[in-house]
């Protein structure tokens, strides 16, 4: 599991460790034997996936809630969709089931006709003849989702990389302020720099670990059984705020911002032609807003500066991103759900307006737990619904 | 009963005049609430629908896993708070009813977070729902709709208030068979909410079982719900030409009141002050003057308190005169844990939540009586809120539709 794990937190492909095979998978799925059946439903059936074929044994049925039973009688590994015709919008998508292995999966099958599609390795291999569903459901039908593709993403990739390498340029100029107000020791002028820097930071949509040991160094991440000043490799925009608020010299605090302009430099270097994991996307648009709840909004990544609205606001703007570009295959499959999660966004914003001015914030201390709850809400109801975007748009599994 | 004819207040010689004192709202707790259920099975199901809510008088017996979450409204207007109220029906109905949750499908996450199994079991569910004051302050436009009475927690003169633990607008009291069934039930309500309400303060409760048998014991060890109001009685919903507002009519007032019960101080207290402070027997829960649990107590036939005192918490709680009779309220009382203190104490109590159709008349009432009772030195009421409790639900509608109407 921590290996899937890291896998969900990287952006950038390089290697083995970041390239799901099947068979990895295959083996963490062989966990799912010990999964209790579900409670027998009114209609179940159990679904063969052999070297033959795929999905034999589901026959005509009546339109409502079904329970199959899928067993892979093949020798590989196998990932199972449930499809329906014409266009293949998937219902549900099982784990990859080893080779022996049975689990249970529940939809509610509307009127129409249906199919199992078997993958291995992320390649669909086989799909079954298809069975006719007939009647009325009472309650909703599952929603049938086109499958999303690499290339598709891709090009959500190519924008968002776009819209990157645009955002980190405009780090150069605040570092360059922040080093200087740190030459002439001017640590008032260098917080500001430092609040700018720290939001077009938060802007890139950089969750850690993002950009890997680059993005690291840039946010600077705290080995936490070392004090900050004895801990050479915290660095960065962590350790510069760490410093501006606990006495550090100014003429340390400017080393650290050297070296930190450096390591932007050479990330926007590398920005334009970073080969992403084609999933990642998709993952990023929620887990910006996760972050700022579990990390920001609880003060546990603060140095010192307080400032977890600003930067709540500077996440805002990077969800608010990370979704345009995915706003094509979202509204294939969802028409109206970057609308709806827009609303949530400004909600968020509306519950910012009143701890600043312009870009001078109340402190997470000195708000009041009415303040604090107002934003809490906001990004919680925001990530409810943001939390359908991997859904939507996930990869078969080994296809990335 | 005059505070000052009470007698044997152990503190009062470093008190003084400390008598006078208004106390322990929480004590009205310690000596009562209905016995609870036990063994109704991970099938026992209580409708949702009913002129009234569930958790009051259904089930008769408290189950025995609750907690009382209590939250913040972050609505910020008359829509939103109906929403809310909408949602939370919505999710109430499928959780109480049970069976296996609508697959959500390949586009989106799980429809239910799985700590129930695939099948989730109703388990004795229960979901209360009220509104503290702050649903009738001007964000939503409902202050000529606020309840009588319905205000903050009064505090009490010997409560030690901590803020922490005092307010909130809305009350979800969830009570079920077991904790998981009560962790799923507020973590699938909270995930369907969560810009409107944000949580505030929440507590854990328990009911332990008869130990050996009948009313099951609370913290002090002693059998605590014997005596309780029937619904015949007429004390606890509100009814119509009560003067309070037409919407309210088939709710009750919910006073939440959290007490911390000084264990360790009262273990070093003989059995017999123990049993005179409360007016019953440690080991059978009998009042003084009878012999088994569900004797009823003559106060008439021992008006000077010889046998029973008269500062006596079930004497002072009910005396059982015809003036005190309208006074009486429905308790369900629930035992917390929360660890330790800074002084190495367990930081041990009861969740006192009754019931009631006049929170002054009844709740209020009782606690004055209670001032100054001896047991005062050994509980410290903390925090809670008032609540209006909501009709019921019947047909297609939804708790508080009344208010909106």
């Amino acid at each position: 599991m921590n290996q899937e794990v890291t896998l969900r937190r990287q952006w950038i492909a390089t290697g083995v460790a970041v390239v799901a095979s099947a068979a990895v998978i295959a083996i963490a799925a062989t966990g799912a034997r010990s999964e209790p059946p579900a409670t027998p439903e009114q209609s179940t059936a159990v679904v063969s996936v052999s070297d033959a074929a795929c999905g034999s044994g589901a026959g005509a049925r009546s339109a409502g809630p079904v329970t199959f039973t899928l067993r892979n009688d093949s020798k590989w590994p196998t990932e199972v969709y449930l499809v329906k015709q014409p266009g293949l919008g998937t219902l549900f998508r099982s784990v990859i089931l080893g080779p022996g292995v049975s689990l249970n999966e529940r939809a509610v099958l509307g009127p129409g006709s249906y199919s199992f599609q078997c993958l291995q390795g992320g390649q669909v291999r086989s799909i079954s003849l298809p069975f006719a569903v007939t009647g009325e459901v009472s309650s909703d039908d599952t929603p049938a989702i086109k499958q999303a593709s690499s290339g598709e993403l891709q090009q959500s990739n190519n924008l968002y990389l776009r819209y990157a390498s645009q955002t980190l340029g405009t780090m150069a100029p605040q570092l360059r302020g922040l080093t200087a107000a740190l030459a002439s020791g001017n640590l008032a002028s260098a917080r500001l720099y430092w609040l700018d820097a720290r939001q077009t930071w938060a802007g890139l949509g950089a969750a850690y670990g993002s950009f890997g040991d680059a993005g690291d160094n840039i946010q600077g991440v705290r080995n936490p059984a070392l004090a900050p000043a004895n801990d050479p490799a915290f660095t960065g925009l962590g350790r510069i705020e760490y410093g501006l608020y606990h006495r550090d010299s100014a003429q340390a605090l400017k080393e650290a911002a050297v070296k930190l302009d450096k390591d932007v430099a050479a990330l926007a270097g590398q920005l334009r032609t970073l080969p992403l994991v084609p999933g990642s996307l998709p993952l990023r648009a929620h887990e910006i807003l996760e972050d700022t709840l579990r990390d920001t909004l609880s003060g546990q990544d603060d140095q010192g500066a307080g400032m977890a609205f600003a930067i709540t606001s500077a996440d805002v703007l990077a969800t608010r991103a990370t979704v345009a570009d995915l706003a094509g295959p979202l509204e294939s499959r969802r028409p109206g759900i970057t609308a709806t999660i827009n609303t949530t966004l400004d909600a968020v914003n509306t519950a910012l307006a009143p701890l600043h001015r312009n870009n001078s914030w109340i402190t997470l201390a000195d708000a009041t737990p009415s303040q604090r709850r107002s934003v809490n809400a906001a990004v919680s109801s925001a990530l409810e619904a943001l939390a359908d975007i991997p859904q939507l748009l996930a990869l078969p599994q080994g296809s990335e | 009963m005059s505070p000052e004819s009470i007698p044997s207040r152990r503190r009062d010689f470093l008190r003084g005049a400390l008598t006078t004192g208004t106390a322990a709202a929480a004590a009205a707790a310690i000596a009562a609430a209905a016995p609870p259920a036990h063994a109704v099975g991970a099938t026992a199901a209580f409708p949702f629908e009913g002129e009234h809510q569930a958790g009051v008088y259904l089930p008769a017996k408290p189950q025995a896993a609750s907690t009382f979450a209590v939250f913040a409204l972050t609505a910020t207007d008359k829509a939103g708070l109906k929403a809310l109220l909408q949602a939370v029906t919505d999710r109430v109905r499928i959780l109480t009813a049970g069976g296996t949750p609508t697959p959500a499908g390949s586009g989106a996450p799980p429809a239910d977070s799985g700590v129930l199994g695939p099948a989730m079991p109703s388990d004795g569910l229960t979901v209360t729902v009220g509104l503290g004051h702050g649903a009738f302050d001007s964000r939503f436009g409902l202050a000529s709709m606020k309840p009588q009475g319905l205000g903050p927690l009064r505090i009490f003169p010997d409560d030690v208030a901590d803020p922490a633990w005092l307010g909130g607008d809305v009350l979800l009291q969830i009570c079920a068979n077991s904790p998981d069934t009560v962790h799923h039930a507020l973590r699938d309500i909270t995930r369907h909410t969560r810009a409107w309400i944000q949580p505030q303060w929440q507590i854990n409760g328990f009911v332990s079982p008869p130990r050996p048998s009948g009313t099951p014991r609370n913290l002090f060890g002693y059998k605590d719900g014997i005596a309780n109001p029937s619904e015949p009685d007429g004390l606890v919903w509100i009814t119509p030409g009560s003067g309070q507002p037409e919407w309210a009519v088939g709710g009750t007032f919910i006073v939440v009141r959290l007490i911390r019960m000084l264990v360790e101080f009262w273990d070093r207290v003989s059995v017999n002050e123990q049993n005179t402070m409360i007016g019953r027997r440690r080991d059978s829960g009998a009042p003084l003057d009878g012999s088994l649990e569900r004797d009823t107590p003559q106060y008439a036939k021992d008006p000077n308190g010889v046998v029973i005192p008269l500062a006596a918490h079930i004497r002072l709680a009910n005396p059982r005169t015809p003036a005190s009779d309208g006074t009486r309220l429905l308790r369900r009382g629930y035992n917390y844990v929360l660890g330790q203190d800074p002084t190495g104490n367990q930081n041990v109590g009861l969740i006192f939540a009754c019931y009631q159709a006049n929170i002054q008349k009844q709740f209020e009432a009782v606690q004055e009586r209670l001032a100054g009772e001896p047991m005062t030195d050994y509980i410290q009421a903390f925090g809670g809120q008032y609540f209006i409790g909501l009709p019921g639900v019947t047909g297609n509608g939804f708790l508080g539709a009344g208010l909106f109407s």
